[in-house]
């Protein structure tokens, strides 16, 4: 930082001669004149003097028959002075200063924390629809009002916050990780704990309610597994009230799961020509320039696209885009899927299912699932035997 | 009067580089040295600096010495340096 301030204000590199330069460096001391990286060479010491203090020091020269040479100025001051003529350059300094000045008064950039089911494309729509998209003056953001509709319109977010920091705009989001819960307020004192799948009962283990189902029972939808409901007797063995509770089990269910999916044996695949052209571009906002015009030539291609922004900070950014479309040509080609191929395609299809019954907690006890092949369909076809967890609702 | 001066201060636990313009030096093991409460400086070159306090000088005795800076206040020594000596 120091250094910064001796920039700014401009300093000399001095080399002094002389006979006794020590003592030419105590007067400068006790006047208050600050040397730095004083370093002896062979026949000279060379030492740095800011620009203002230099002209004192003639007089101590004099005195302590010490001559000095200016070896280098550095500086700021310096600086604008040599380049004193170049008044394009200082104008587009200045011009480059204001208009990132002026950006700063609007958003540039929308970043969302902590969302995980909701989609940032979701989100950023919502914002927009809101009235705030990119350009949008800072002060004309009603803040409160962003968060109350985020928290209307989206089920399951539990607490948002949304504030400006730089040109970004940041929406932090916590969602409900149980957001079927339901609440009991207002609503009946208690809760059923209800079958979701068709089945047989495997295994109950209750923690609180009554269950009204044992080991090897069949289920089907909608049926109560375990009431939230106590009766209480009186000493006669008739009912004189209810306790209520929220009904907690584990109940392990054994069901089918039926997989029928029929995949074509004809299909249209990409074939890319390896005809390609880039056009670079600039992209201000939503305004696209085109650096170089060129008519597409292709009937069927995709389209790359390789942007890049420049954020000046990590929280302050301008609206100027750079980078190239790159036009790739394709055919579409029809093809055939063979028998391997068929059963390649099923197969990855049956191991994503399982992964995702995996994930889910869920075992699977049979996999009775078969791969039939004709001359237009490949179909996998059969069902698979799991265990599913029902804990509440 | 004046030996009892030194005898008193001790007593009264004031400072010594105050009540005898002693020097203070900081030093980061062998390539820094901070000095402060000196008057000036008798002799320097790249092997040797001589510093001159209220009552006393200290030699510095080292290899490629600079003065990082040189203020009223205080001064900052850099370099390889080999020895700190006061004069007998």
């Amino acid at each position: 930082m120091l250094s910064f301030f001796r920039f700014l204000k401009g300093y000399y590199i001095l080399c002094i001669f002389g006979y006794s330069p020590e003592r030419f460096m105590n007067l400068c001391r006790l006047n208050g004149i600050i040397l730095w990286d004083i370093i002896p060479k062979e026949e000279y010491y060379e030492c740095k003097i800011a620009r203002k203090d230099y002209a004192r020091t003639e007089s101590f020269m004099k005195k302590t028959k010490v001559s000095a040479e200016i070896r280098k100025e550095n500086g700021l001051p310096f600086f604008l002075r040599k380049n004193r003529k170049r008044k394009i350059f200082f104008a587009g300094i200045f011009f480059s200063v204001i208009f990132i000045y002026s950006m700063s008064f609007f958003i540039w950039s929308f970043t969302f924390i902590g969302n995980n089911k909701i989609h940032d494309d979701i989100l950023l729509r919502f914002v927009n629809s809101l009235g705030v998209e990119y350009g949008t003056y800072k002060k004309n953001i009603d803040i409160p009002r962003i968060e109350e509709e985020i928290r209307e319109y989206f089920n399951g977010i539990s607490w948002v916050s949304v504030r400006i920091s730089g040109t970004g705009l940041i929406v932090s989001i916590k969602e409900n990780e149980n957001p079927d819960n339901k609440q009991t307020e207002g609503k009946n004192e208690y809760d059923d704990l209800i079958c979701g799948t068709n089945g047989q009962i495997v295994s109950i283990i209750t923690r609180s309610g009554i269950p009204l189902v044992k080991v090897g029972d069949e289920v089907t939808i909608g049926m109560v597994l375990v009431e939230g409901k106590y009766p209480i007797y009186d000493n006669d063995g008739n009912i004189i009230s209810y306790d209520y509770v929220d009904a907690d089990a584990d109940v392990v269910i054994r069901t089918q799961y039926p997989i029928h999916r029929t995949v074509s044996r004809y299909y249209r695949h990409k074939n890319y020509t390896g005809n390609e052209y880039s056009i670079p571009y600039m992209r201000f906002g939503q305004h696209y320039f085109c650096l170089q015009y060129k008519k597409n030539p292709y009937m069927l291609y995709d389209v790359i696209v390789n942007e890049k922004t420049n954020a000046l900070f990590s929280e302050f950014s301008i609206p100027l885009f750079w980078g190239n479309r790159k036009y790739c040509e394709y055919v579409e080609i029809e093809d055939l899927y063979n028998d391997k191929e068929g059963r390649v395609l099923l197969k990855r299809f049956l191991e994503k299912t399982v992964k995702e019954f995996e994930e889910k907690g869920v075992q699977i006890i049979e996999n009775n699932v078969k791969i039939e092949t004709d001359s237009q369909y490949l179909k996998l076809t059969g069902y698979l035997l799991i265990d599913i967890m029902q804990k509440d609702n | 009067m004046k030996n009892k001066e030194p005898v008193l201060f001790d007593k009264l636990h004031f400072p010594k580089d105050i009540t005898q313009g002693a020097f203070i030096l900081t030093a980061i093991g062998n390539s820094e040295i901070y000095i402060e409460n000196y008057k000036g400086i008798l002799e320097y070159s790249k092997n040797r600096i001589r510093i001159q306090g209220k009552n006393t000088y200290i030699l510095i005795e080292g290899k490629n010495l600079t003065i990082d800076h040189y203020t009223e206040e205080d001064m900052l020594i850099k370099g390889h340096i080999f020895s700190i000596q006061y004069p007998s």
